[in-house]
């Protein structure tokens, strides 16, 4: 009697562990998940920011000479000539920080280089930057820059209406967009999301050089 | 002599009170796990966020400076002196000054206080300090040695589940250099040798 007793409390118990250890382990994959997710996050923010920065490292109005090349993930390399200077800058820093768990991104590839976005105001409507010519059209990281072009054609940056009303501030932007998939890694067995990351950063330029 | 009743009873009474007794403290210990990870979770996050923060503004700074110095410009000599005279690398003259603090030191605390998102009053964390503001109890600290910018960044963390007993804030630190260079393929820094600044840069 004692031990058909003992045979039934056995089993409850391997039954009691069988159902709490895959709920445990799946909210260790997601706890594990949601902090690769706020590092990830914290680097890409960190990232696009020292990115738009870096643009004003680089000589004011320089263009790239033509066979430049820089940077790129996983070996890829961005041609960069014909474009400033600072472009460049901006993508050998983002692609500089972003060091770590970059595997478990897929970007959303745009334009390396633009010019001309506007924040609008009452009366200006808002403008949609644009891919300076020769730009690599699929780069993980994409900035709005202003250039003087060799023939002294002034290309405009980012206009900022809320710096400076009305006229606004010319600064610089940079934009970065990945999802993040856990699909190759043992998470994947407890992670069913593939949370979007953005990042957004505006610098302004540095008063000797507005 | 103690009946077998009694001893029991006894034994009834001590199960009860371990029960009791585990309970609480599984509690406690529950509690404070929670706690811990809760705390350390946001601490980890806000000590990464304040390091980039001070990379940034030291990078800000670093950016700040005239380019003209950097090339090796000339410019209009101080106080009306005929000739020309080098450029010096930060803003020296009262009429390129606003405030108390160089275009450097502004460019670095602002980029810094931004990106570590320091409030004006903790009570209202979406106003956010700029350069004129107090830099306490948090904020950044810039200065140069001449060669580097260098950024101090401090940010009043409010901890998530504070530890009864304990400090519900903690002051997490971050420190960043950065040089301004010249150059396109190859960056050149550039050093002065000595501070940038006349008198010791304001705190």
């Amino acid at each position: 009697m004692r031990r058909r007793r003992r045979r039934g409390d056995d089993a409850q118990a391997v039954l009691e562990t069988a159902l709490v250890i895959p709920i445990l382990l799946l909210l260790v994959c997601n706890f594990i998940a949601v902090m690769v997710q706020v590092t990830v996050q914290e680097q890409l923010n960190a990232a696009t920011a020292l990115a738009a920065q870096s643009r004003f490292q680089a000589p004011e109005n320089a263009i790239d000479p033509s066979g430049t090349r820089c940077c790129g993930e996983r070996g890829a390399a961005l041609a960069t000539s014909g474009l400033p200077t600072g472009c460049r800058y901006a993508a050998e820093t983002f692609y500089g920080t972003m060091t770590t768990d970059t595997g478990l991104l897929h970007w959303q590839g745009a334009p390396l280089c633009t010019s001309g976005g506007d924040s609008g105001n009452a009366a200006n409507a808002p403008a949609q930057p644009v891919a300076y010519a020769g730009s690599p059209p699929n780069a993980e990281v994409s900035c709005d820059i202003g250039a003087i072009t060799p023939g002294g054609i002034v290309v405009p940056g980012y206009l900022d209406r809320s710096l400076n009303p009305p006229s606004g501030l010319d600064v610089v932007t940079c934009t970065a967009v990945a999802s993040l998939d856990f699909a190759n890694t043992p998470l994947a067995w407890g992670v069913f999301w593939t949370p979007t990351l953005r990042a957004h950063a505006e610098a302004l330029p540095p008063p000797f050089r507005q | 002599m103690t009946s077998p009743h009694s001893r029991v009873t006894r034994g009834r009474c001590q199960r009860g009170q371990t029960l009791i007794v585990f309970a609480l403290a599984f509690t406690l210990f529950l509690f404070s796990l929670t706690c811990l990870v809760a705390d350390a979770a946001a601490l980890y996050v806000w000590s990464g966020r304040v390091q980039a923060a001070a990379q940034l503004g030291a990078q800000s700074g670093a950016d700040a400076v005239d380019p003209r110095y950097l090339y090796g410009a000339t410019g209009a000599c101080p106080q009306g002196a005929p000739g020309a005279c080098p450029v010096p690398i930060v803003d020296v003259s009262a009429q390129d000054r606003s405030g108390a603090l160089y275009a450097f030191q502004r460019a670095c605390i602002e980029a810094a206080d931004q990106s570590a998102q320091v409030p004006v009053d903790a009570a209202n964390p979406l106003v956010l300090k700029s350069a004129d503001d107090p830099q306490v109890p948090d904020g950044t600290w810039c200065a140069s040695d001449g060669c580097r910018v260098h950024a101090q960044v401090s940010r009043v963390v409010q901890l998530p589940i504070p530890f009864p007993g304990f400090p519900g804030t903690i002051t997490v630190r971050g420190t960043g250099d950065a040089a301004p260079v010249t150059g396109t393929d190859v960056a050149t820094s550039t050093c002065t040798g000595s501070a940038w600044v006349p008198a010791p840069p304001p705190h």
